[in-house]
């Protein structure tokens, strides 16, 4: 569905954001993106919208390269920035003015989506909401839209707490075989329950591309007491109950999924994890 | 398939329909307003003056010199570039109100305006002609200065993509600079060589000499000449618009 051919990428000649990067992505997926400040998330989902353009290398979305922008791909792919646009429209109008380019897009769901993120009044003029009250308006039109790629940079930013929880649950209805979702975020405790794929960016690579499971089955999560074996810790955090380690799963235990833990590990120890997940 | 596809060739009728719906719901109160106040001001002034013509110049180019104001703000250029439809449709539907939708609209509410002073004055002034100021400036309206404007639209229009922020200032800017750095070159090769213009304004003055005997006695070729000069300047910045438009980044 989205492929990544070896892509260099860079905003000045002197200092390259990506190069030679490769990225796979697969549809019925909800992917999370993660990684530091300056890694250069956003401007990965950008690159696959078509708004940035690599340098070297070629992005296909869809079997559509991304650059050239083609309304046959434009009107699969939604892409909600962090800093979102809000033209001078009523709720309602919005559906009017843009749900006609995109073939799937169901009034039905935009209205269920607006109810459940409690938003009433459509005769109020979106660019005069609250930033999360727009970020919930868009958020509703997005998924309506059922376009076959989604792309969301931080779409917790500005959403109240009883929000994000709503969030999880549209999104989580909303997430259907045929559809790959992209969300970058630094909230990993917001989206935790919802990312079933984890994507790693740091300098410049993408460092992890692993499902759920799979990270579960290689590396392990536990809390535990006292002392740790530093040699078989890949990652250690104190807290006010003891440790979160991260160890590699040789003994094939059962654990879940701290994605902060996870996160920082890779973020501590890259080329160990890199090699036990290319083991 | 060719390897390089120089301009993209999708292009749907519905698509540009859906383009423009767009722009008429988001844009009607502003493009209303803005139609009043050209009609207040046709309507305080006087037509023979021809003020009510300069403004209504002004805002058709005001109006142009924005026309791809979308690319102003990261935020709305990501939302315009992300629009589902083909670069030449977005470029089509924008030729379309700068060429023929602003001139139409804001033209009709100059002469609404003037029409307006016409009969709430005629019991006044029994000789006051409503269509007095159309045939003051029937140069204006005639097909070859409306070419020639269209040309200065497309270069204002082009400078809306290239520019973003304050294209239409900075557009102006281009302008005057370039026929500045022009003026200045001529200058220069003068003061360089005094003798090495005089040849080139012989020649100039023998071209002069010609081109007015031959408007004299053939008016319609220079109007066909400066016809397709303006058409053809037009069509360049269009298609550099096009292109430009087409490798924007945000």
């Amino acid at each position: 569905m989205i492929e990544i051919k070896s892509i260099d990428f860079a905003y000045s000649k002197k200092q390259k954001l990506f190069q030679d990067l490769n990225l796979s992505m697969q549809s019925g997926h909800i992917y999370g993106l993660l990684g530091k400040n300056g890694a250069g998330k956003t401007s990965l989902l950008k690159i696959l919208s078509g708004l940035r353009f690599p340098q070297k290398g070629s992005v296909e979305v869809l079997a559509y390269r991304a650059e050239f922008r083609k309304p046959e791909m434009l009107r699969e792919i939604y892409f909600l920035p962090e800093e979102i646009f809000t033209p001078m429209l009523k709720i309602r109008q919005l559906t009017n003015v843009y749900a006609s380019f995109y073939p799937n897009f169901s009034l039905e769901q935009y209205n269920a989506y607006l109810e459940e993120f409690d938003i009433t009044n459509r005769d109020l003029y979106i660019n005069k909401l609250s930033h999360g009250q727009k970020k919930k308006v868009l958020i509703a039109f997005a998924l309506a839209c059922n376009t076959k790629i989604l792309l969301m940079d931080e779409p917790t930013n500005g959403l109240d707490i009883p929000s994000k929880s709503i969030f999880r649950k549209v999104m989580a209805s909303a997430a259907t075989e045929d559809r790959l979702v992209l969300i970058s975020t630094h909230q990993v405790r917001d989206l935790h329950s919802l990312i079933d794929s984890i994507i790693i960016l740091d300098n410049g690579e993408i460092v992890v591309n692993e499902p759920d499971e799979r990270i579960t089955q290689k590396l392990c999560f536990q809390a535990v007491d006292g002392d740790v074996d530093e040699k078989e810790v890949l990652y250690f955090e104190e807290n006010l109950r003891g440790n979160l380690i991260v160890t590699e799963n040789k003994h094939q235990i059962d654990s879940h999924l701290d994605l902060e833990l996870f996160f920082n590990a890779v973020m501590a120890n890259k080329k160990r994890i890199k090699e036990i997940f290319n083991a | 398939m060719p390897k390089f596809i120089i301009m993209d060739t999708s292009l749907s009728l519905t698509r540009i329909k859906h383009l423009l719906n767009r722009y008429f719901i988001e844009n009607w109160k502003k493009d209303l307003y803005v139609g009043l106040v050209l009609l207040v001001i046709a309507f305080a002034s006087n037509p023979m003056a021809g003020f009510s013509g300069f403004v209504y110049m002004v805002m058709v180019l005001l109006y142009t010199g924005r026309i791809f104001g979308n690319l102003a703000h990261k935020e709305s250029a990501q939302h315009y570039l992300m629009i589902p439809a083909s670069t030449s449709e977005k470029l089509i539907v924008n030729l379309f109100l700068s060429h023929i939708y602003y001139v139409l609209l804001l033209l009709v509410f100059l002469v609404s305006g003037i029409l307006l002073r016409a009969f709430i004055l005629s019991p006044f002034c029994e000789t006051f002609n409503c269509f007095s100021f159309l045939d003051a400036k029937k140069s204006m309206f005639s097909f070859s200065s409306y070419v020639s404007f269209l040309s200065f639209q497309s270069i204002l229009a082009f400078g809306s993509v290239y520019f973003r922020k304050n294209a239409f200032i900075k557009t102006l800017l281009s302008i005057a600079a370039f026929f500045f750095f022009l003026v200045m070159l001529v200058i220069f090769i003068f003061r360089l060589n005094p003798d090495s213009l005089t040849p080139l304004m012989d020649q100039l003055s023998v071209i002069q000499e010609s081109f007015m005997i031959n408007r004299m006695l053939n008016y319609k070729t220079s109007f066909c000449m400066s016809t397709i000069i303006s058409i053809v300047i037009t069509c360049f910045f269009w298609i550099l618009s096009y292109f430009r438009l087409r490798e924007t980044e945000v």
